[in-house]
């Protein structure tokens, strides 16, 4: 048989690269008592060089699950808990006085980690929103005439939670579409909840083993920018995001008045990065549509404006998502 | 006022003259109130009696909806009937609910009861009384309230009824529209025969026959030749079992067929092979060999044949027109043909997944 040779190879190569995926697995399980989905979805943040914002009530394992991920990359973890009064300095840092020196010095702040962890990013104003958006986005920090790059990997972990909107800074659409993913996080199965009952009354807690090195995860994301995306699937990752903008296009008629706006063209970037990743941690080197559906949901559900009708009809971008999903034709 | 002197003199001229009595027992009219002073917009009861001799006929008049011209009667009561043994007489009581809304002294005119005598019609009149209506006192040392607004009456059950009946009415649709979308539902997630114009397996054996006549893969357009063919296995799927395909991946189309009676034969992991093995063509830039190419068409065909509906009730087949045409199994082109090679080894391609 004749294969095409650098499929074959990527694929080969992609499959020596990615043993460390299982093992990141099998550490993070160790710790991390179901919640599959969020473990997935860190890693494709991770390898994607994507943030994400998580949505879950509190309790659900997200500090404990970016801890266990800083500790077995060995990397630095730091967590901000966000709050009314938090300032941009808090944040990023800030120029103090040195009695000594006799000169201003730079104070870093706790942004100056390889994993952050924002907790409930919406009980901020917007100027420290922005001031952590800007720096996931360039990537670097200005404090006073000096700007310093950040460590790699960075990765920003933000959390909202659902309920208790009193008092909060909802973080607006341009602020939200910077976020490759927003993942919905739900309670654990009952089978797991029990073994967690087990694990705090028993005081055992199993602890991650350090397994892979901040380098190996930028080598990987190299390797992930390989990956095979055939122009079929290019087209379907295009029909999805078209067809929040133009439903009627796509025969979804009924869909045009729910929606305001549809994905933007970093939500087509996102989801053909995200499904690459996503194939990457499945040990493949080809992206197949599975791909695609696999983090769908995560990449778009955060970019589509809701319409006053669709709210009024409790539909929610989620179900758009799905009908979309269930309607383009896959390749 | 001149008027109803006049109206008395008219009924007193009347009974003198043209209404002469015929019986010997006198006939008593006598009028009561509950009470004669009330204040404004209070009801009271009027009482009319009118004691006669048994076998007299009277006329008991009858009122609208006022009494005189300051008096208005809510309620009419039916009359009561009393018989007295000894003198053979009865007394019947008329009992009316009046209101006055004008105020100071309201009199209550005399009412006539007509009867028949031995010289032809005669009449009796109750007595005129007189009733003091009284305004409400303000006091106006105290606050100015705000006007009360209306007292509610009790519901009847004509107004009811048009609500209750919209309500069920809102109940049935709302059930209705459930119902609907549950077995719509039910119908997406159900696996049942589907019917079409003609049956799934004519439509796929025919594609299957136009895309070996096309010679796709011969001229090297190896990805649209497994486009097609995974299409055609999709559509007949489709058609088959009336499940989406055509939006579907393949582990999810698999998924779909695993819970029915096909996931237990060997045509399952045939399909799934076929799937699998065009999807690396098309995503992973996978070139298949000449054999593979060939067995992946043949493959198609025996899936189609163990798979295609040999139920008595073919709906297809039966709307299809020309039965032996269409659906006989002599008459599928190139079944014959098909039927006689060897099975060839399925597709299977270096890259798993």
């Amino acid at each position: 048989m004749n294969q095409s040779v650098n499929v074959k190879e990527l694929n080969e190569h992609i499959r020596n690269e990615s043993s460390f995926v299982d093992m990141i697995n099998m550490e993070m399980n160790k710790v991390i008592v179901g919640q599959k989905h969020l473990v997935e979805s860190l890693l494709v943040g991770l390898l994607s060089d994507g943030h994400i914002l998580l949505e879950g009530v509190p309790g659900l394992a997200k500090t404990l699950a970016i801890s266990t991920l800083s500790g077995i990359v060995d990397a630095r973890f730091n967590r901000i808990q966000f709050t009314p009064d938090l300032l941009p300095a808090d944040l990023l840092g800030t120029m103090i006085y040195s009695q000594q020196k006799e000169q201003f010095m730079v104070k870093k702040g706790p942004i100056f980690t390889n994993f952050v962890l924002a907790d409930e990013i919406n009980r901020s104003p917007a100027k420290v929103q922005s001031a952590l958006l800007e720096a996931m986005q360039e990537r670097q920090i200005t404090i006073g005439e000096d700007t310093f790059k950040l460590d790699q990997p960075f990765l920003v972990l933000a959390t909202q939670n659902p309920i208790e909107q009193e008092g909060t800074y909802p973080l607006p659409e341009a602020q939200v579409d910077r976020f490759m993913l927003k993942v919905v996080i739900d309670y654990p199965q009952q089978e797991e909840e029990k073994l967690i009952v087990r694990q705090n009354l028993a005081k055992e807690f199993p602890t991650a083993s350090q397994v892979v090195k901040p380098d190996d995860i930028i080598r990987a994301r190299g390797i992930v920018k390989e990956v095979y995306i055939d122009e079929k699937i290019e087209q379907y990752i295009l029909d999805i995001v078209f067809a929040t903008r133009y439903p009627e296009n796509y025969g979804l008629d009924h869909l045009q008045g729910m929606i305001n706006y549809g994905g933007s063209p970093r939500a087509s970037i996102n989801l053909a990065i995200a499904s690459k990743a996503y194939a990457f941690i499945k040990r493949r080197g080809y992206v197949i549509p599975e791909d695609v559906r696999a983090v769908c949901h995560d990449v778009l559900r955060h970019r589509i404006g809701l319409s006053y009708e669709a709210e009024a009809e409790n539909m929610t971008g989620e179900d758009i998502i799905t009908e979309i999903l269930n309607t383009i034709e896959v390749p | 006022m001149y008027t109803r002197i006049l109206k008395y003199l008219l009924y007193v001229l009347f009974a003198l003259v043209f209404l002469p009595r015929a019986h010997g027992q006198p006939f008593r009219v006598d009028a009561r109130l509950d009470t004669n002073q009330i204040q404004i917009g209070d009801q009271i009861h009027l009482q009319l009696n009118l004691t006669q001799p048994g076998d007299a006929r009277v006329e008991i008049p009858s009122w609208q909806d006022r009494l005189g011209t300051q008096l208005e009667v809510i309620k009419t009561f039916p009359p009561d009937t009393m018989g007295d043994q000894g003198d053979q007489s009865i007394t019947i009581t008329r009992k009316l609910l009046i209101t006055s809304f004008d105020t100071g002294k309201v009199e209550i005119p005399p009412v006539p009861f007509f009867y028949q005598g031995r010289q032809g019609v005669d009449s009796v009149l109750t007595p005129p009384m007189d009733l003091y209506v009284q305004t409400v006192q303000v006091d106006t040392t105290r606050d100015v309230f705000g006007i009360k607004g209306p007292f509610g009456a009790p519901l009847s059950w004509a107004e009811i009824w048009p609500w209750a009946a919209g309500l069920v009415a809102l109940g049935l649709l709302v059930w209705a529209l459930i119902y609907l979308l549950r077995r719509r539902k039910r119908k997406d997630m159900v696996l049942e025969p589907r019917k079409t114009s003609e049956p799934a397996h004519v439509y796929a054996l025919r594609e299957l026959d136009r895309l070996k006549e096309d010679r796709l893969w011969q001229n090297d357009q190896v990805k649209a030749y497994y486009t097609r063919l995974s299409e055609i296995l999709r559509t007949y799927l489709w058609m088959r079992y009336g499940i989406k395909t055509l939006e579907r991946t393949t582990d999810e189309i698999m998924t779909s067929l695993s819970d029915t009676e096909l996931a237990q034969q060997e045509a399952y992991d045939m399909l799934l092979g076929n799937l699998r093995f065009a999807d690396l063509v098309k995503f992973a830039r996978m070139q298949p060999s000449t054999t593979e190419n060939e067995g992946a068409l043949q493959q198609a065909y025996d899936f189609v044949h163990a798979t295609k509906y040999v139920g008595e009730q073919e709906p297809a087949a039966k709307e299809g027109g020309d039965e032996k045409g269409d659906a006989g199994e002599e008459q599928e082109p190139n079944e014959q043909d098909n039927n006689k090679q060897e099975p060839k080894e399925g597709p299977r391609g270096n890259l798993s997944r």
